[in-house]
């Protein structure tokens, strides 16, 4: 009898601790959606809405007298199909892509590799480095375009000094991706750089220690430790490098305007005149819808491998 | 289940966003032109003024104005505006005027358009060349005028400028009035002229002499350069101009009504290769060809270009106040012409025009305001003597044609008034066609193509310039048509 009710008792117990529990994953639940709340409405006001608010105004002949204007479903999809300057644009900016890998991703890797090799006065160089990270980029921008001036402009009287002829810079269609790049290489290539010195500090010494006991020289460590030890973050770097490249808008805005002859104009740029030159407010968006579906695939790229790392 | 929950929160986030961006959207909306306006818009009026409306005195009413000066302008103009406002108040104290800068160098169409879209658009402004109002017209982001300019006095007295009618009536409706016609010509700094060693007073004006003596006066170790040319994305603007002054058109219409694109013919070709060869052949230009409409600018006013195609009211407030240059060494000539063609020298305008969004009551106060600050004479008089008491007289005539502001610019060197009323006679207006801006736009590339290849050929000019027509033919059908 009292084995039975020290049972019923103990039942009891389990049963009332379980409902405590359960109600304290619920409140716990409850308490971080609430922390959750205010981003995801400021999420969903400000980042989906637009979105969605894009995607809907892709299908109209949009009017701002009279929002949203005709609806005339896929045509301005189609119309990417037939459009030479978009043709152009992409062309654009995957050779702004193309350059921002040769230049913006090697740089800091290796900039990132000696900062992390100096011994006296470290920490002088890595601020160095990293403060025209933290600087506006529109007035570096601005600056930029007044060093690049070929008539006037510091570049070319640096040139001078050294008894080289004078360059075009901006206006040069061969040359105008490398420039309009460069003060990005020096304003971004700084948080770039940061997070390759973290993960390049993140590589246990001993490993370092081991292989000079072991007679390896600076190129095997570099190729065997050191490259294999960051390969994770490079991975990622990588696709965020391409997403970034991708998305290029204030360089060539501020310094170029697109020119000479459309030689720098990047696909959102030319969303952006089709849209407020143009007035054709929903074919730029049917452009950006475009982009944004390349970058969710590149997107789902990058979480996939960072997964798997 | 945390992902059940997280999606099934994440929709109703973004219903409930849908809902409050639609809510606020139908409640902000303003009534549409044509509807009546909406009762919450008169009694926000109301509420606004703080009274009830009378019989005599009109109902309080309240306009935007983008008219504000910013905070580069010139403490003078800020007191100058703050007095028109102060006799506007005075002689309707019934109209609120909310007036608001926009900064400089702001893209103005962009922020209009911004602005109708936010329903923060400004009821009356004077920003839009009259060119732009066929299109504007059409895409119903300005408002009608017909009411207000079929009944007005000063017009049927003949005291208004005529020179935009074409283009500012569409379809038998008035979508603007006259703000300040301009007129463009060539401004010359007459000292680094001298400077050079040549005669200012014996400027050639046909173009092969022209592109010699600029190229004589250019001297790049010194940044002096002969001609500022302006090959940024405002260029088919001037380059208007020197088709005309190679004897071509930029378009003519077609019987229907349609127009036919004419700037890949001769004298457009002949135009873009005279811009190319005082690149490469004269070397006469600044380097940066594609330098922003400031930057030229600056290049005139602080002494390193002899010549640009301007308006030269524009540059002496600059020259003379901001840099200390002496106003005699500024002159004007009319743009040079290819040997054997007329020179033209191009006028345009601003005009002022009223938002499609305004209640009837805002219209007849942004009419008010349109009469008062760009027809009452009292009001041009003093924005005419202000300005050249402070050293920047006013050459552009107003849209009223029986007050000259030029008899107010005491200080100009004499000979500028007998120029400028030759040019006047060589004016030809901007083509105002619909899309003419996407025209203008759509030869950016192919003018800046030209003008920065060395080895460019005639053919190849023509050949970039008829692709580029073909494109707008091909693009706006309804406007263009070769026929």
């Amino acid at each position: 009898m009292i084995r039975i009710m020290r049972s019923k008792r103990k039942n009891k117990t389990v049963i009332t601790g379980r409902k405590v529990q359960h109600s304290l994953e619920l409140w716990n639940n409850v308490q971080g959606w609430l922390f959750l709340l205010p981003a995801l409405i400021a999420f969903a006001l400000f980042k989906y809405y637009p979105i969605f608010q894009g995607l809907f105004v892709s299908l109209f002949r949009f009017s701002v007298a009279k929002p949203p204007g005709e609806f005339i479903g896929l045509q301005n999809y189609i119309r990417l199909f037939k459009d030479a300057e978009l043709k152009t644009a992409i062309i654009n900016t995957l050779e702004f892509t193309g350059i921002s890998f040769i230049c913006g991703f090697w740089g800091p890797i290796l900039l990132a590799i000696l900062v992390n090799e100096v011994r006296h006065s470290s920490t002088f160089f890595r601020t160095a480095y990293f403060l025209p990270a933290i600087s506006p980029g529109i007035g570096m921008l601005v600056l930029w375009k007044y060093i690049w001036q070929p008539d006037y402009g510091l570049a070319n009287y640096i040139l001078s000094l050294l008894g080289l002829p004078a360059q075009l810079w901006l206006n040069d269609v061969k040359l105008v991706k490398w420039v309009i790049f460069f003060p990005g290489l020096i304003i971004w290539g700084g948080f770039n750089y940061l997070i390759y010195l973290a993960a390049v500090q993140d590589i246990p010494q001993e490993l370092f220690e081991s292989a000079s006991i072991d007679g390896a020289g600076i190129l095997q460590k570099l190729w065997h430790i050191l490259l294999p030890g960051i390969s994770p973050i490079v991975r990622i770097m990588v696709i965020l490098q391409i997403i970034g490249a991708m998305q290029i808008f204030d360089q060539p805005y501020i310094m170029t305007g697109g020119g000479p002859a459309g030689a720098s104009e990047t696909v959102t740029l030319y969303a952006f005149k089709t849209a407020y030159t143009g007035q054709e407010f929903g074919y730029a968006m049917s452009i950006l819808v475009c982009l944004f579906v390349v970058l969710i695939i590149l997107s789902y790229i990058q979480l996939r491998m960072q997964k798997e790392d | 289940m945390n992902k059940k929950l997280f999606s099934i929160l994440l929709i109703m986030v973004l219903i409930m966003a849908m809902i409050i961006g639609g809510c606020t959207k139908a409640a902000d909306q303003p009534s549409q032109p044509g509807e009546e306006p909406k009762v919450e818009d008169e009694k926000k009026q109301d509420e606004a003024s703080g009274e009830e409306p009378s019989e005599e005195q009109p109902k309080e009413v309240t306009i935007v104005t983008w008219d504000k000066p910013g905070d580069t302008a010139l403490p003078w103009q800020v007191e100058l505006y703050e007095e028109k406002m102060k006799r506007f108040r005075e002689k309707y104290p019934w109209i609120k005027v909310e007036d608001i800068s926009i900064p400089p160098g702001t893209d103005y169409r962009q922020k209009y358009d911004q602005g109708l879209l936010a329903n923060e658009e400004p009821t009356v402004t004077a920003m839009f060349p009259y060119v732009d109002i066929p299109t504007r017209a059409k895409d119903g982001s300005i408002g009608d005028l017909t009411e207000f300019v079929e009944n007005w006095d000063l017009r049927k007295e003949g005291k208004v400028f005529t020179g935009f009618d074409d283009a500012i009536q569409v379809d038998g409706k008035w979508y603007a009035v006259p703000y300040m016609p301009y007129q463009q010509h060539i401004v010359i700094n007459k000292k680094l002229i001298r400077d050079a060693g040549l005669d200012p007073e014996d400027i050639p004006t046909t173009w092969d002499e022209f592109g010699e003596f600029c190229a004589q006066i250019t001297d790049a170790s010194k940044n002096r350069f002969g001609f500022g040319l302006m090959g940024m994305e405002w260029c088919a603007w001037p380059f208007t101009n020197f088709v005309w002054n190679a004897g071509g058109e930029m378009g003519v219409q077609n019987p229907d009504g349609t127009w036919r694109l004419t700037f890949a013919e001769q004298p457009g070709v002949d135009a873009a290769m005279f811009w190319h060869d005082l690149v490469w052949e004269y070397k006469c230009t600044q380097k940066n060809v594609l330098e922003s409409y400031d930057d030229l600018f600056a290049d005139f006013v602080q002494g390193r270009t002899a010549m640009q195609w301007g308006g030269i009211s524009g540059y002496i407030n600059d020259y003379v106040n901001k840099y200390g240059g002496d106003i005699n060494d500024l002159d004007l000539m009319t743009t040079p012409a290819k040997e054997g063609c007329e020179s033209y020298n191009l006028a345009g305008g601003e005009t002022y025009t009223i938002s499609p969004n305004a209640t009837p009551e805002q219209r007849e106060a942004a009419w008010l305001y349109i009469q008062f600050m760009g027809y009452d004479l009292e009001i041009l008089e003093l924005t005419s003597k202000v300005s050249a008491e402070n050293g920047s007289p006013i050459f552009r005539p107003f849209g009223r044609t029986d007050f000259q502001p030029l008899d107010y610019a005491t200080d100009i060197p004499e000979a500028w008034k007998k120029k400028l009323t030759d040019l006047s006679a060589t004016a030809k207006p901007e083509p105002w066609m619909p899309h003419w801006n996407d025209v203008k736009n759509a030869l950016v590339k192919p003018l800046q193509t030209i003008i920065l290849t060395e080895d460019m050929t005639p053919e190849k000019a023509k050949e970039l310039l008829e692709q580029c027509a073909e494109d707008l033919y091909a693009k706006y059908p309804d406007t263009f048509k070769k026929q």
